[in-house]
C-alpha cells in the first residue's frame, strides 16, 4: 500500500484547519482578558470564567444537564441490557419490530420529537418538569445503549455460559458472574456515549424545558440569541473540555473508531 | 462395569435427524472417541450428554440413573469446549477455581487444588495470568484444568486440539491421555482427526450422517473396517478389482499378474479389495506400473502410479531405499493380510 | 417439550419494559402530533375539532412555506455537496495512514461529534461576524475595505453546517473503506494498475454504499437541522426545522407546526427507509 503524497497531505491540512478552527476559536476567546469579543494574542485571562461562577444561572443550568444526563442514560442502560439480550438470544415474534423501534428515535428530526413531547406532556400533565425531560432523553439516548450493548452480547461466545453452567453455576450466578462483567466495557462505552448525546442534546429539549429545568446547550441557546460575547464562549470552551474528556475515556475503553462504526469490523492494529 | 449408557439417543431438527439412534455404553475410566466428518452428529451427540441439547428420544444414564431431568449444572461433568471458553475477565487461578466456587468448597481447599490441577497440566506459576495473555496451548491447558478440578464423572472434550498447530497438537495429545491416564476419569473426545482419535482413545465410534459405522479400537478400526466409509474416512485406499478362484482346494485372489493366496473358503467370482497406500509394496515380480507422480513428504514418500489395475498410489518410508523416479516401470504386490473385501451391501455389518 | 413456550416467555419478559417505554412516550406522543396536524387553527378560537388537511394544503400553498422548503432543500443539497467533496477525499487519506497517525487524526475527525453543536456553531459565529475574525484579518491586510459579514447568509449557515455533519460522511465511508481487503489495492498495483486507475476502478467502487450511505444521513441531517440555522440565520433564514419551532413557540399555532412536524417525519423516513433499503439491495451482492 502506496503512502499519502504531498497533494493529499495539503488536502489532509487544510481538512484538519477547517475542522479544528471554530472549536480554537472558542477556546481562545473564552480566555480574553477583554471585554468585548477578540482573540488574546499576548495576555490570557480566566476573568469570563469567574464571571460565569458568579452569575450562577450556567451553574444551576450545568447542574440540570448533568442530573438529567445521569439518569436519562442510566435508565436507558438498564432497559437495553434485558432487552439486547432477549434480541441476542432468542427468536421471538415481533423480534424485528421491536428492533427497529428501538432504533427508530435516531431516524427522527429532534424537532419532530420536541414538538411530540411538548404536545404529550401538555396532554398528560408532564409539561416543563424534570420528570419530562428524562423520559424524552431516555427515548433519545436508547438507541445508542441499544446498539452498544448488542454489539458487545454478538461477541460473547456461548460456550463461555455453556461452561459457567457445567460448573455447577445457574442462571442468576453464571449473568452475575460471567455474562454481565464480560458485557461491562460496552457498557460503560455505550453509557458514556448516551451520557454525552443527553448533555448535548438542544433542539428537542428547547421545546420542554421550562424555565425551572432549563439545561445547558437551551440556556446558551438562549443567550447566544441576544448577544455573543466571551462569556458564552467561556461555557463552550468549558463543553469543549468535557467532550474531549468523555472523547479519550472511550477511546481507551472500547477504540473510538469501533464505537462509532460498529462492531463487526476487525479492530485496527 | 458399564458406567455411561446411552440408548436409543436420537435428535430431530424439525424434519432433519441430527442424531440417529446411538446405542453407546462407555466403562469407567475408559477414553472413548466420537469420530466422524463434520455434520455427523457427533457434537450434537456431546452437547445431549452435557445437557446442552434436550434428546428428542432416548436415554442417557451414568451409573445406572438417569439424567433426563439433571439439568447441565447438576450432572458434574467436566467441559472443555473447541474456542476453551475462558472466562476472558478472570485469570487462569480463578477460572479454575469458579467450579470449585459453585460447589462451595472452601477457601483454603480451593487455593491448594487450583494450585495442584494448574501444576497437574503444567502451568506452574502462570496462574495469575489473564487467558488473553497466554497461547493457544496454555489456554488449552487452562481449560482442562477448570474441567479436572471439580473431579467430574465425566470428561467431555469438544475438539479441544483443532485451534492449534501441528507440533503442540501432538505434545498436547500426548499429555492429554497421560493426565487421563493418571486421574482415571472416564473421557469422551469428539474430533474430525482420526491420527487424534487413534492416538488417544481405547476405542472409537465413527459416526456417518447421524448413526454409529463401527464402534472399536482403533486398530480394528483401521485394520477391519466394517463399511466403505469407514474404510475411506480412517484413511486412504485403493479399490483394486480381483478373481477369486479355486485351485486344487486352495482359494486364490487374481489381480492381474499378481495372485495373492487366501485362507478358509471363498465364494468364488469377481470381487473388489481395499489396499491401504502404505501396504501396497515395490518387487521384482507382480502388477507392472508405471510411475506417475512423486511427492516427498518428510518422513516418507508418496508415489502415484499407472498399472492395469487403474490409477494406484503407494506410500514409501524414507528409510534411505533408492525409490524409482518418474517414468520408471515398477512391479506392485501385496499379501493377504494387506487387502480387504470392499463390502458391496449397504453401509451396515 | 416446554423449552421453547418457556424461552418465548422469556424473551417478551425481558423486552417488556423498553417496549413499553418506546409504546408509550414514542409512538403514542408522534401519534399524538399527527391528530394535532389534522385539527384547524384560528388566532381567537384556538383549536377546533374539526378534522382536515387545512394544514397541509396551506403548506403547499402559501409561497412563504414554499420559500422556506426550498431554502431547506438547497442548503441541504449544498451542505451533501461539501461533505462529499471534502469528506471523501478525507476518508480516504485516513484510510491509507499508518498507526498511530491513522487512529490520532480519526479521533481529531470524528472528535467533533462529541462536541455540542452549540458550541461548535459559536466558533462560526465568531469567525463570520462583522468582528470576526475572517474580516479583521482581510481588513488588516488592506485586502477589503468595508468589513464583511457572514452572520446571517445562507452560506455561513452552509459553511458551518458542512463543518458540523463532514464527520457523519467521513464516518460512513470510513467504514466501508475498513471492509476492503488493503491487499486489494496491492493486488491491482501489482497487475500493473496506477494510482488514479487504482482510485477509479478499485476504491471508487467499493466505497460507493459507504458514500451512498453517507450523504444520505448528511442530506436527512441537514434539512432538519435546528441549532445552526437557528444561530447563523436568524430570523430571517428560516429552514423548515426553525419554522415548526416559530409557529410552535412563537406564533403557538401548534397544528400548523405539527403539520410541518409531520411532513418532515415523512420526509426523513422515505429517504432514511425506502432509499437506504435500495441501495442496500443493489450493493449486498458485493458486501455478503
Amino acid at each position: 500500500m502506496s503512502r499519502n503524497g504531498f497533494l493529499s497531505l495539503l488536502f489532509h491540512a487544510v481538512f484538519i484547519i477547517f475542522s479544528m478552527a471554530p472549536i480554537v476559536i472558542v477556546c481562545l476567546v473564552a480566555f480574553t482578558p477583554t471585554g468585548y469579543l477578540s482573540v488574546p494574542v499576548t495576555s490570557f485571562s480566566l476573568r469570563w470564567f469567574a464571571a460565569l461562577y458568579e452569575r450562577g444561572d450556567f451553574l444551576g443550568s450545568a447542574l440540570t444537564s448533568l442530573w438529567l444526563g445521569l439518569a436519562a442514560s442510566t435508565i436507558a442502560l438498564i432497559l437495553s441490557v434485558p432487552a439486547a439480550l432477549a434480541i441476542f438470544r432468542y427468536r421471538f415474534y415481533g423480534r424485528e419490530a421491536f428492533l427497529s423501534l428501538l432504533q427508530s428515535p435516531l431516524m427522527i428530526p429532534h424537532v419532530v420529537l420536541g414538538i411530540a413531547f411538548l404536545r404529550f406532556f401538555s396532554q398528560i400533565g408532564l409539561t416543563g418538569t424534570f420528570a419530562g425531560l428524562v423520559i424524552a432523553h431516555v427515548i433519545v439516548v436508547i438507541p445508542f445503549t441499544m446498539r452498544m450493548v448488542l454489539s458487545n452480547a454478538g461477541s460473547l461466545d456461548a460456550s463461555v455460559e455453556s461452561a459457567a453452567e457445567s460448573l455447577g453455576a445457574g442462571p442468576l450466578t453464571t449473568f452475575r458472574r460471567i455474562t454481565l462483567p464480560m458485557l461491562v466495557p460496552g457498557l460503560a462505552a455505550g453509557w458514556l456515549l448516551a451520557f454525552i448525546t443527553s448533555f448535548d442534546e438542544l433542539t428537542m429539549t428547547t421545546f420542554i424545558a421550562s424555565p425551572q429545568t432549563v439545561t445547558l446547550p437551551v440556556r446558551m441557546f438562549n443567550y447566544i440569541q441576544d448577544n455573543i460575547d466571551p462569556l458564552v464562549a467561556a461555557v463552550s470552551a468549558a463543553l469543549i473540555g468535557v467532550a474531549v474528556l468523555v472523547m479519550v475515556i472511550l477511546d481507551r475503553l472500547f477504540g473510538l473508531d469501533r464505537l462509532l462504526v460498529g462492531g463487526e469490523q476487525k479492530g485496527s492494529s | 462395569m458399564t458406567f455411561l449408557q446411552i440408548k436409543g439417543l436420537r435428535k430431530l431438527y424439525g424434519p432433519h435427524v441430527g442424531v440417529h439412534n446411538i446405542d453407546l455404553t462407555v466403562e469407567k475410566g475408559e477414553f472413548v472417541s466420537l469420530l466422524g466428518p463434520s455434520g455427523c452428529g457427533k457434537t450434537t451427540a456431546l452437547q445431549m450428554i452435557a445437557g446442552f441439547i434436550e434428546p428428542t428420544d432416548g436415554d442417557i444414564a451414568v451409573d445406572g440413573v438417569s439424567l433426563a431431568r439433571v439439568p447441565p449444572a447438576k450432572r458434574n461433568f467436566g467441559i472443555v469446549f473447541q474456542s476453551y471458553a475462558l472466562f476472558p475477565h478472570m485469570t487462569a487461578a480463578q477460572n479454575v477455581a469458579f467450579g470449585l466456587e459453585m460447589r462451595k468448597v472452601g477457601a483454603v481447599e480451593i487455593a491448594s487444588r487450583v494450585k495442584e490441577t494448574l501444576s497437574l497440566v503444567g502451568l506452574d506459576g502462570l496462574g495469575d495470568r489473564y487467558p488473553r495473555r497466554m497461547s493457544g496451548g496454555q489456554q488449552q491447558r487452562v481449560a482442562l484444568a477448570r474441567a479436572l478440578v471439580v473431579r467430574p464423572r465425566l470428561l467431555l472434550l469438544d475438539e479441544p486440539l483443532s485451534n492449534l498447530d501441528a507440533k503442540i497438537r501432538e505434545e498436547m495429545q500426548e499429555e492429554l491421555r497421560s493426565i487421563q491416564r493418571n486421574v482415571g476419569t472416564t473421557t469422551v473426545l469428539v474430533t474430525h482427526d482420526q491420527g487424534e482419535a487413534f492416538a488417544l482413545s481405547d476405542r472409537v465410534i465413527v459416526m456417518n450422517k447421524g448413526r454409529v459405522e463401527q464402534v472399536g479400537h482403533p486398530e480394528t478400526a483401521y485394520g477391519n473396517p466394517s463399511s466403505q466409509f469407514v474404510q475411506n474416512f480412517l484413511g486412504r485406499t485403493n479399490v483394486v478389482s480381483a478373481k477369486i478362484i479355486e485351485r486344487d482346494g486352495s482359494y486364490y485372489a487374481v489381480f492381474d499378474a499378481l495372485e495373492v493366496r487366501l485362507s478358509g473358503p471363498q465364494t468364488t467370482g469377481p470381487t473388489r479389495f481395499n489396499v491401504r497406500p502404505e501396504r501396497v509394496r515395490l518387487s521384482s515380480d507382480g502388477i507392472a506400473a508405471e510411475v506417475r507422480r512423486r511427492v516427498f513428504q518428510g518422513h516418507q514418500w508418496f508415489l502415484q502410479l499407472s498399472s492395469p489395475l487403474g490409477q494406484m498410489e503407494m506410500l514409501a518410508a524414507n528409510d534411505g531405499t533408492v525409490l524409482p523416479s518418474v517414468g520408471d516401470r515398477v512391479h506392485l504386490s501385496w499379501s493377504e493380510t494387506d487387502i480387504q473385501k470392499v463390502d458391496e451391501g449397504s453401509a451396515g455389518t | 417439550m416446554m423449552a421453547s413456550h418457556r424461552r418465548r416467555l422469556n424473551a417478551y419478559f425481558l423486552s417488556a419494559p423498553a417496549a413499553i417505554l418506546i409504546v408509550a412516550f414514542l409512538v403514542t406522543p408522534i401519534l399524538s402530533t399527527v391528530l394535532l396536524s389534522l385539527r384547524e387553527y384560528s388566532t381567537y378560537g384556538g383549536i377546533s375539532d374539526t378534522i382536515s388537511l387545512l394544514n397541509y394544503r396551506d403548506i403547499f400553498t402559501d409561497s412563504y412555506f414554499a420559500e422556506v422548503l426550498l431554502r431547506t432543500m438547497k442548503i441541504s443539497l449544498l451542505v451533501t455537496l461539501g461533505a462529499l467533496v471534502l469528506g471523501v477525499p478525507e476518508a480516504y487519506i485516513l484510510y491509507r495512514m499508518r498507526s498511530p497517525w491513522r487512529n490520532i487524526f480519526l479521533l481529531v475527525v470524528l472528535g467533533p461529534l462529541f462536541i455540542s453543536v452549540v458550541a461548535r456553531t459559536l466558533g462560526w459565529a465568531l469567525i463570520f461576524g462583522s468582528t470576526g475574525l475572517i474580516s479583521s484579518t482581510l481588513q488588516r491586510f488592506g485586502l477589503i475595505s468595508q468589513p464583511f459579514d457572514l452572520m446571517y447568509t445562507e452560506t455561513g449557515v452552509v459553511i458551518a453546517l458542512i463543518h458540523v455533519l463532514v464527520p457523519y460522511m467521513v464516518l460512513s465511508v470510513w467504514a466501508s473503506l475498513q471492509r476492503l481487503d488493503r491487499r486489494i489495492e496491492s493486488a491491482a498495483e501489482s497487475l500493473g494498475a496506477s494510482q488514479i486507475t487504482i482510485i477509479r476502478r478499485i476504491v471508487l467502487p467499493l466505497a460507493l454504499p459507504g458514500i451512498l450511505a453517507g450523504s444520505l444521513i448528511v442530506f436527512a441531517l441537514a434539512a432538519s437541522a435546528f441549532a445552526t440555522p437557528a444561530i447563523l440565520g436568524g430570523r430571517r433564514l428560516k429552514v423548515v426545522a426553525t419554522l415548526a419551532y416559530d409557529e410552535f413557540l412563537n406564533t403557538l399555532n401548534w397544528p400548523l407546526g405539527a403539520a410541518v412536524a409531520i411532513l418532515l417525519l415523512i420526509f426523513i423516513a422515505i429517504l432514511m427507509t425506502v432509499i437506504n433499503k435500495w441501495i442496500e439491495s443493489k450493493y449486498s451482492e458485493v458486501f455478503k
